[in-house]
């Protein structure tokens, strides 16, 4: 089994920080504004961002706010910007993404995450260029969770806090170091910069796990498409679309021209795309004004459909969802995800 | 970029347009690169493209002619938004953006042998005129067209001008109605669903494709039921708000199924099993 | 005071007055939440306790039109706390909620909570134990005791010097992920369409740059001038902990001292910011 020391683990991350981007998580103020009223709880107000050195990194941390989508995915990005010159001359730039980038410290569950968009934006074709580049330039170095905390519920969904399935090294905490599976051929790549020692007999902790429920089978979710629990479940839904905002798997995204006219006559036009969410009220209207998912209701039936159903059906992977809890912690009012996984589960066949 | 990029547009030449009815125009483009416009012209009737007014904003459209008409692009466009009102300010010889071809199409070789009826509904009626141009360029694959065309008002009928050439074609039947009566109008007054049920054509070999707001969508698909076709048998096209057209920004779903990918052509037994209805 | 609550509710939906009470409930892995109780014999799942913070004001602006064309308004009951009501008396003085189709269930607060127990610094500030505007009161209002000062946040931000100031909020913003949680869960944002996110980008586009994001709060933030409640709803629902309520109460000190003293929701007069600007008085004079 292969380890490395806590200390050379930091002295490797501090060259990595001078080689690619470094993305590990981070403490933010999230939770000291004193008129909050719901402040995170400990170890829950990391987000993952860019670091340049190891002091920076939050070592203990537990579940970020938001999932680690937002680097192969960002929240705003441009596709591409056309410039005409004052002639009329047009030129076309498609945007592209320089150099490599390492997540470090990324969960079991927010890896999952990234595997179920790959299965959308790269395996579904045609595939998604920009996705693509980013994922081609990323290398994920997985931290296991040493626990299940509240709300996380990711071996229910085919995870494990300890699973190395979707990364290319994962990191587990043991006595002054960690223990280090290398995993995928990018993560041997990575690893040949890192100084690991070979130990005999080094035991990993088993995580502590919180109680597996069953998950709702496709005949159940058919059956219960039309009935009255979506309007209980839905009818106190704010459309907040926060849920949507810090899971690892949603993708959905609008797309906006803007177009800037420089002093010399010139124009750049840029088309964007920015994360959109299904949960808001307008998602679905039309030029026109008519709206096919008028209710919140439906809007939020469609969420718990396509993570459980849609993307199932649709793309290569058995779950659209990978347990992580964040939505349950985010809702203002407790629309809970596994709530709905043990009410659906619970009911017959017919 | 390595990678063909289905969000990047071909850049293309507004060439010519033409009023068609009170907001909807027939826009007809021209891509500038050869190689693109090599790559593109492989449509067939019932796919859509996404057309860019640059700077301001890009929007689904069916294909309103097809590829053996010429070199120009044709797209009948509904001035009812942002990015159409827009559109329709583009002067000729502006640049645009064309991405696509995208969607599924019509099956026009499953469908060869069989008699046809087409019903369109306002400007429902765009996308179908590839169909008939189609079958018209191809008669003899297939048997009798009988083409039922519709509009609140006849200022919004739309390619009045090309009614003649086509029911005068042969062995094929024209009936063209308004909602209610107008003034000047002496042609048939009454819903698409009352004068098919005039027309009452026979179901036997017979395919049916539908294009139109879904409320008509779904009363022709009630009558073509009561004058005894399957819903097999009949074909429609949906349409829903698109950003990508590629399956990726998750908008246009009914259930499991994308409009953008699994559609926009349907038959009317598989979307009678959608968990979300189309209305 | 929990039982006359939950008879209060069982005689309302019995006797169809509403069709529905909107009240306070605890979900199954005991969080608080809003809950909808149509049938008479669901109103035991009514509660009240001191983690019931949600603002359910806002749910009435789903619930003032008609369902389907040619039906009636729906009739609705409604748990508010002092806070909950003067949101729910802009709206009435704003003709969004039509007061006959509202049946009002005060309760007095001995002020919320936060998870671990601490109270929450809003109602450690708050005079209101008692909601101004109720068909029927529950519960014993409790001793006001030490009120916190109403602006002590407020002033330390209006303290530091200009440039500091402009960081300290850039650096909150910057956090913003435009998800408009803060905007969703505000009685006063009632809008169909918000001038943040409309299809032809007329005042934003739709990015996470920072002076779009800037502009929304800062929007939001006028837009609520002389009509905030003061319920803290926007800080407490934002997943990203960013202080919103500091915006919205600079400019609650600012009315209050320029207007008079008006706080929105605490009578029947619409914010004077609409109502009083005819030319007629200078504002510097009042001031």
């Amino acid at each position: 089994m292969r380890f490395i020391s806590t200390q050379a683990l930091r002295d490797w991350l501090d060259t990595l920080a001078r080689q690619v981007t470094l993305i590990a998580p981070v403490e933010t103020e999230i939770g000291e504004a004193p008129g909050l009223a719901n402040p995170p709880a400990s170890g829950m107000n990391t987000l993952y961002q860019p670091v340049s050195s190891a002091d920076e990194i939050a070592w203990d941390f537990r579940r970020t706010v938001m999932s680690a989508r937002e680097f192969l995915f960002p929240k705003t990005e441009t596709l591409f910007t056309i410039e005409t010159n004052p002639t009329g001359k047009k030129t076309l730039h498609e945007t592209k993404m320089e150099g490599q980038q390492v997540i470090f410290g990324i969960r079991p569950c927010d890896a999952r995450g990234l595997r179920v968009l790959d299965a959308i934006m790269l395996e579904q074709k045609p595939a998604d260029v920009y996705y693509a580049q980013r994922r081609r330039n990323t290398t994920l170095v997985g931290l296991s969770c040493p626990e299940m905390w509240e709300n996380c519920f990711c071996t229910s969904v085919g995870g494990a806090p300890n699973s190395s399935d979707d990364v290319d090294i994962l990191l587990t905490q043991v006595e002054n170091g960690y223990a280090v599976e290398i995993v995928t051929e990018k993560g041997e790549k990575l690893a040949q910069g890192i100084p690991l020692q070979e130990v005999e007999g080094l035991v990993l902790p088993e995580p502590r796990l919180n109680e597996p429920f069953e998950t709702p089978t496709e005949q159940q979710w058919l059956n219960s498409f039309g009935d009255v629990y979506w309007e209980r479940v839905g009818e106190r839904c704010l459309s907040c679309r926060a849920c949507v905002y810090v899971c690892p798997t949603c993708r959905c995204f609008d797309v906006r021209d803007e177009t800037v006219v420089d002093s010399a006559g010139g124009r750049i036009m840029r088309r964007v795309r920015s994360w959109d969410s299904c949960q808001g009220v307008n998602y679905r209207t039309v030029a026109g004004g008519a709206n096919p998912r008028a209710n919140p209701d439906q809007r939020s039936r469609n969420r718990f459909f396509c993570k459980f159903y849609y993307v199932p059906t649709d793309y290569n992977v058995p779950f659209g969802c990978v347990g992580c809890g964040r939505c349950i912690a985010v809702c203002p009012v407790n629309i809970d995800i596994s709530e709905v996984l043990r009410d659906l589960a619970q009911r017959g066949e017919a | 970029m390595t990678e063909e990029n289905p969000m990047r547009p071909y850049l293309g030449t507004l060439v010519g347009t033409k009023e068609l009815a009170t907001n909807i125009r027939l826009f007809q483009i021209e891509l500038n690169d050869p190689v693109e416009r090599e790559k593109f012209f492989v449509w067939r009737p019932g796919q859509f493209l996404f057309f860019s007014a640059l700077g301001v904003g890009e929007a689904p459209f069916g294909f309103s002619n097809i590829p053996e008409c010429g070199p120009a692009i044709e797209v009948a466009i509904n001035n009812v938004g942002h990015v159409t009102r827009h559109i329709h300010m583009l002067p000729i010889g502006s640049t645009v953006g064309i991405r696509g071809p995208m969607g599924n199409h019509f099956p026009m070789d499953e469908i060869k042998g069989q008699n046809i009826v087409v019903l369109g509904g306002g400007i429902g009626g765009a996308p179908l005129r590839p169909v008939i141009q189609y079958i018209l360029s191809h008669r003899a694959d297939y048997g009798h067209l009988t083409i039922i065309w519709a509009a609140r008002s006849p200022d919004l009928l739309v390619f009045t001008d090309e009614y003649d050439e086509w029911g005068s074609a042969p062995d094929t039947e024209m009936h063209v109605t308004i909602d209610r009566p107008a003034e000047g109008w002496t042609g048939n007054v009454g819903l698409i669903t009352q004068i098919l049920e005039q027309v009452a054509p026979s179901p036997e070999n017979t395919a049916t494709i539908t294009c139109g707001p879904p409320i008509m969508i779904y009363f022709v698909g009630k009558t073509l039921g009561k004058l005894g076709f399957s819903e097999d048998q009949m074909l429609i096209t949906l349409e829903a708000r698109m950003h990508c057209g590629i399956g990726k920004c998750g908008r246009c779903n009914m259930g499991e199924k994308l409009v953008c990918l699994d559609g926009p052509v349907f038959r009317q037994s598989e979307v009678s099993t959608f968990l979300e209805s189309f209305l | 005071m929990i039982e006359e609550l939950r008879a209060k509710a069982r005689e309302l939906l019995e006797s169809e007055t509403v069709e529905c009470v909107i009240g306070y409930e605890v979900g199954p892995t005991g969080r608080v939440r809003p809950v909808f109780v149509y049938e008479p014999d669901d109103v035991d799942r009514l509660v009240f306790n001191t983690r019931c913070d949600h603002n359910l004001v806002t749910y009435l602006n789903r619930r003032n039109k008609p369902r389907k064309r040619g039906e009636e308004v729906p009739t609705t009951g409604i748990l508010v706390k002092p806070c909950d009501a003067r949101s729910l008396q802009v709206l009435l003085n704003e003709n969004q909620v039509q007061r006959d189709k509202v049946t009002v269930i005060g309760v007095a607060c001995p002020g919320m909570q936060n998870a671990d127990g601490t109270p929450e610094a809003r109602c450690l500030r708050c005079n209101q134990r008692v909601p101004l505007l109720y068909d029927a009161l529950f519960g014993e209002p409790p001793e006001v005791s030490d009120i916190a000062d109403t602006y002590a946040d407020v002033e330390e931000i209006e303290a530091l010097p200009r440039e500091d100031r402009l960081a300290y909020w850039l650096s909150e913003l910057d956090r913003c992920i435009r998800c408009y949680a803060c905007r969703q869960a505000c009685p006063g944002c009632f809008c169909d369409v918000c001038e943040s996110e409309r299809d032809d980008s007329l005042w934003i586009g739709i990015t996470d740059a920072i002076p779009e994001k800037a502009f929304f709060h800062i929007t939001r933030a006028f837009h609520l001038a002389g009509r905030c409640g003061e319920c803290n709803a926007c800080e407490m629902v934002c997943p990203m902990g960013i202080p919103l309520s500091l915006l919205n109460r600079k400019i609650v000190k600012e009315v209050e001292q320029t207007m008079g003293g008006y706080h929105a929701g605490l009578s029947e007069e619409p914010t004077p910011l609409v109502t009083r600007l005819t030319g007629e008085e200078d504002i510097d004079e009042i001031h």
